[in-house]
């Protein structure tokens, strides 16, 4: 067992360590101070109203060395346009934002959206496209709009072929066209109507039958970055199946059989898919069943719709049924068809083709503020140690180390 | 699953004025035709259907023919014309061969008051060359040369046209005359006269 001397030499030993580290952790502070003192700092206050080009030059600042700590609340908002892949020139917006969000173009204002998602297909956009929730604005330039080219659509005479290459060619497509009228006899429509689809010339084929026509040519076509639709009994094409969403369809009738139901679709008797392979996308069902899917096959895009005689929906659906038919047609066309971006469509690393680097910067002003500049500071300040190097009550507490070591060592008789 | 409906359904028009079934053997004759030379899938009896009925939109093609004054009524001449405009064609014949008669004229009237006015249609349209041949124009009918009716030979059809698609089809060659005969008795023709009649169809089913 230790003495008592032994003791107290060790809490006098305890005392000077202390003291020393107390003394170590002032100067500490004094340094930091005289750092901070010679470091700039800006501090700001963001709305998310701010251009690309000021929040970039914030971004310069930080990187060049003076500390920007942000404050403000910026609304959750992301904007992006893009050139819709049909003939008819238009721009689909998709907006993502915590509130409502109001959409305008270099005139004024085009529409509004409700809180969460959605998206509209806007024609004759003027300037950038600005998307206004709270005080945020996220502002997008929609890429330059590419026509795509030919649609060549193979099927047998009959009615279903007659009204899809009506719906196209009225929707804006220029349409070829190989109906088979007798097997030494097809009836050809449009100059690349032979020899199955170019990607030169078309964007798109549609398969309406399951006549095995083509089929290396269009797998060819696919893989070098053509659409494909399968639609009716296309999409039961067995020359296909490699490049179909699903391995294999089942033939449902129509739930009823006049239009005036609720849906238009259920009138129509379906090619329901099933086995869909493990990269197709579900677009569509009908009471459960697979209607419509997606895939990419190469460079390609395909899309396997399993509604037949659509015809019918055009000729004895309501009022609006040859618009909606039209509408279908082309959107269907319009999701697989092969549009070549122009050479002059400014794009950057990590920028979707086809939208310019500016649109991307701007298009989610409280995202891009965070990549720029970091995450806000909750109260902005300065993120070194500010007040005295050293304070009162440190002093203190040293002095009163000091003078008990020094006591302690007195009373036992050491100088 | 079969299909629900064939491909094709000859349907012939009845409308409230006029005869309008004044040819009954046509439908069976081009039915007949088109099975005969193409492999279009063709209901083997033919169907009537009112021209003032929503059935209407079953049929994009649909026959009119007769002698008599015809007179749409409001809801045949509505009904028509939103057939039309939703892409059907309606082909008409003038079982009179009389250009100067009451079907010709009434109907002229009655076609332009519901789709539009009536053209000549150019004999090198795609009408022609849809299935056989024709580089004259529409074939010429007995009728026409031996003299009766209005003892012309028409050089033309006529046609209201949607863009460069036919919407209404107007015959004054009186094809209905010509071919309103059993099917049996093609065999003691040399030409099957009835072979315009597959252009219409495979047009109509094509175009």
């Amino acid at each position: 067992m230790p003495s008592r001397a032994e003791t107290r030499g060790f809490l006098e030993l305890v005392a000077r360590t202390a003291v020393v580290l107390l003394l170590a952790a002032a100067l500490w502070r004094v340094v930091q101070a005289r750092r901070a003192e010679a470091t700039p700092s800006v501090q700001v206050r963001l709305t998310g109203a701010e251009r690309a080009a000021t929040r970039d030059s914030l971004a310069a600042l930080a990187r060049s060395g003076v500390t920007v700590p942000w404050s403000g609340e910026i609304p959750a908002l992301a904007a992006m346009a893009e050139g819709v892949r049909e003939p008819a020139p238009a721009t689909r917006v998709s907006v993502v934002a915590d509130g409502a969000v109001v959409l305008g173009d270099s005139l004024g204002t085009i529409d509004s959206l409700a809180a969460g998602s959605g998206s509209l297909v806007v024609a004759g956009v003027r300037g950038a496209l600005r998307a206004g929730a709270g005080s945020a604005m996220a502002r997008v330039d929609p890429a330059k709009h590419v026509a795509p080219g030919r649609v060549l659509v193979l099927g047998r005479a009959g009615w279903e072929s007659k009204f899809v290459i009506a719906a196209l060619e009225e929707a804006g497509w220029s349409v070829d066209a190989e109906l088979a009228v007798v097997d030494t006899l097809t009836v050809r429509q449009g100059a690349g109507a032979r020899g199955g689809p170019r990607l030169g010339t078309h964007a798109a084929v549609v398969v309406l039958d399951s006549a095995p026509r083509a089929a290396a040519a269009i797998a060819r076509f696919v893989a070098a970055g053509g659409g494909l639709v399968l639609g009716g009994e296309g999409a039961a094409n067995g020359a296909h199946r490699a490049l179909a969403p699903a391995r294999t369809v089942r033939a449902v009738r129509p739930l009823s059989r006049a239009f005036d139901g609720v849906g238009p679709m259920d009138a129509l008797p379906l090619h329901a898919l099933e086995a869909l392979r493990a990269d197709a996308l579900v677009l569509e069902r009908r009471e459960g069943r697979i209607a419509a899917a997606a895939r990419r096959v190469g460079a390609g895009r395909v899309v396997q719709a399993g509604y037949g005689d659509t015809w019918r929906w055009r000729m004895e659906g309501g009022a609006d049924a040859a618009a909606a038919h039209r509408a279908h047609w082309s959107r269907l066309v319009g999701s697989v068809a092969h549009v070549a971006v122009p050479p002059d469509v400014v794009t950057s690393p990590g920028t979707p083709r086809g939208t310019s680097a500016d649109a991307s910067a701007e298009g989610a002003p409280l995202a891009a503020t965070v990549h720029a500049l970091g995450a806000a500071s909750p109260v902005a300040t300065a993120r070194t140690p500010t007040g005295p190097p050293l304070p009162g009550w440190l002093g203190a507490l040293i002095l009163a180390l000091l003078l008990a070591e020094w006591a302690s060592r007195r009373t036992r008789g050491l100088a | 699953m079969g299909r629900l409906m064939p491909d094709f359904t000859f349907a012939t028009a009845q409308y409230d004025s006029g005869d309008w079934d004044s040819a009954p053997l046509v439908p069976a004759n081009v039915i007949d035709s088109v099975a005969r030379y193409t492999a279009i899938d063709v209901a083997p009896t033919g169907v009537i259907v009112p021209l003032g009925s929503r059935d209407l939109f079953k049929y994009p093609l649909v026959y009119l023919t007769g002698h008599l004054p015809v007179r749409f009524s409001d809801v045949e001449r509505t009904r028509l014309g939103e057939y039309c405009a939703r892409g059907g064609m309606l082909f008409v014949d003038d079982h009179n061969h009389d250009v100067d008669g009451q079907f010709h004229k009434t109907a002229w009237e009655a076609i332009a008051g519901a789709v539009g006015p009536l053209q000549d249609l150019p004999n090198d349209h795609a009408l022609y060359r849809s299935f056989f041949r024709f580089p004259d124009g529409p074939p010429t009918t007995s009728h026409e040369l031996n003299g009766w009716g209005d003892n012309l030979v028409h050089k033309h059809l006529q046609a209201v046209l949607r863009g460069d698609r036919i919407s209404v089809l107007y015959s004054s060659k009186d094809y209905s005359s010509e071919w309103n005969y059993h099917p049996d008795n093609k065999r003691f023709f040399s030409v099957d006269n009835t072979r315009f009649g597959v252009n219409i169809v495979v047009y109509a089913l094509t175009s």
